[in-house]
């Protein structure tokens, strides 16, 4: 068999300058089952034409893009009183860890026998410079509540508790 | 993450300010402080000395260096002071007076009166303690000479036990 036209087609296809009609002879020609083994090596470019016009979308198709492009759900949660104050729950409990920390702190390092309260000491100024004269004005002052003490109906070794509970 | 660490942070700066220790002013301070608004007060009427903490101390330094042989009792009831402020009003005595047991009177909650039977000898006289955890921590004595027109208010801070209260009545 003479296959000096499809030849010729093919190396005007190679050209680019095969009409339809001529690319569709071509595509016969190599869809055919027995194709010599000169021209077999072209057979698959031909049959893949073919072969890729038959493949059709899947019936699943639409429902997998769909799937793909959907936007995500998002659930809405309502905003609860609960919620919005949840930070300043956080806080306060924050605050009541720390104070709790300081107080036991305070209460492990405080020294027994000085008085809790405390006095604005820093805002003093003295009168005095020079500390005899300090002592003299302390010496009128002691003589002076001694003298409400003893005023006040209290004996020498009546105890403090003389003071702050028989007397009160 | 942002806004976390700033809520955090709030409350830790809240809460440091509230464990910083509230400082108590003594009673002639307060005093003092009532006295700018109060109605007839002036401040050419009455004199205030301090006596701090530190000045205290070298005073406390001074009696042990020097070791005065009849101060013995004065000695033993300076270990217990920590301040001394005393007001002196020479002027108006009545008003500051009055003024004076009004404001303690304010306070009872903090100041009670060591309650004695009125007599002659004491009637213008009146004793005050301010006290924390069963121990006297300030005293307060008025003390009001009518015939002079003159007010004292001694006022003590410190630890004020019975050893302290024997040795005042030694003096």
């Amino acid at each position: 068999m003479d296959y000096k036209y499809i030849e010729q087609l093919l190396e005007r296809y190679w050209q680019c300058e095969t009409t339809v009609a001529e690319e569709r002879i071509l595509r016969e020609f190599f869809s055919q089952d027995e194709v010599p083994s000169s021209l077999a090596t072209y057979r698959d470019l031909f049959s893949y034409e073919a072969e890729e016009q038959q493949t059709a979308l899947g019936a699943d198709f639409d429902s997998r893009v769909l799937e793909k492009i959907e936007e995500p759900v998002v659930s809405i949660r309502r905003n609860t009183w609960k919620m919005r104050t949840m930070p300043f729950l956080r806080a306060a409990a924050v605050v009541a860890v720390v104070a709790g920390i300081g107080f036991a702190a305070q209460r492990a390092f405080t020294v027994s026998d000085e008085p809790a309260v405390s006095y604005n000491y820093g805002a003093y100024q003295d009168t005095y410079t020079d500390p005899q004269v300090a002592y003299e004005q302390m010496s009128d002052a002691l003589k002076l509540v001694s003298d409400g003490l003893r005023q006040a109906g209290l004996e020498p070794k009546d105890s403090v508790k003389s003071l702050n509970n028989e007397k009160l | 993450m942002t806004r976390r660490l700033l809520i955090v942070t709030l409350a830790l700066v809240l809460t440091l300010a509230a464990q910083a220790k509230k400082e108590t002013q003594d009673f002639v301070t307060q005093f003092i402080t009532e006295l700018q608004t109060t109605e007839g007060a002036n401040e050419n009427d009455y004199t205030c000395i301090t006596v701090s903490p530190q000045m205290m101390e070298r005073v406390l330094q001074m009696v042990k260096e020097k070791t005065l042989e009849d101060e013995d009792q004065i000695r033993g009831a300076l270990t217990h002071v920590r301040s001394l402020r005393v007001f002196t009003a020479r002027e108006n005595s009545e008003l500051y007076t009055a003024e004076c047991k009004r404001l303690l009177e304010r306070q009872t909650r903090h100041f009670k009166q060591v309650k004695t039977e009125a007599t002659e000898q004491n009637e213008n006289t009146n004793l005050w303690v301010r006290e924390y955890n069963k121990q006297i921590v300030e005293l307060v004595l008025i003390n009001r000479v009518t015939g002079d027109d003159l007010l004292q208010i001694v006022n003590l801070t410190g630890n004020f036990d019975s050893e302290f209260v024997d040795e005042l009545l030694k003096m």
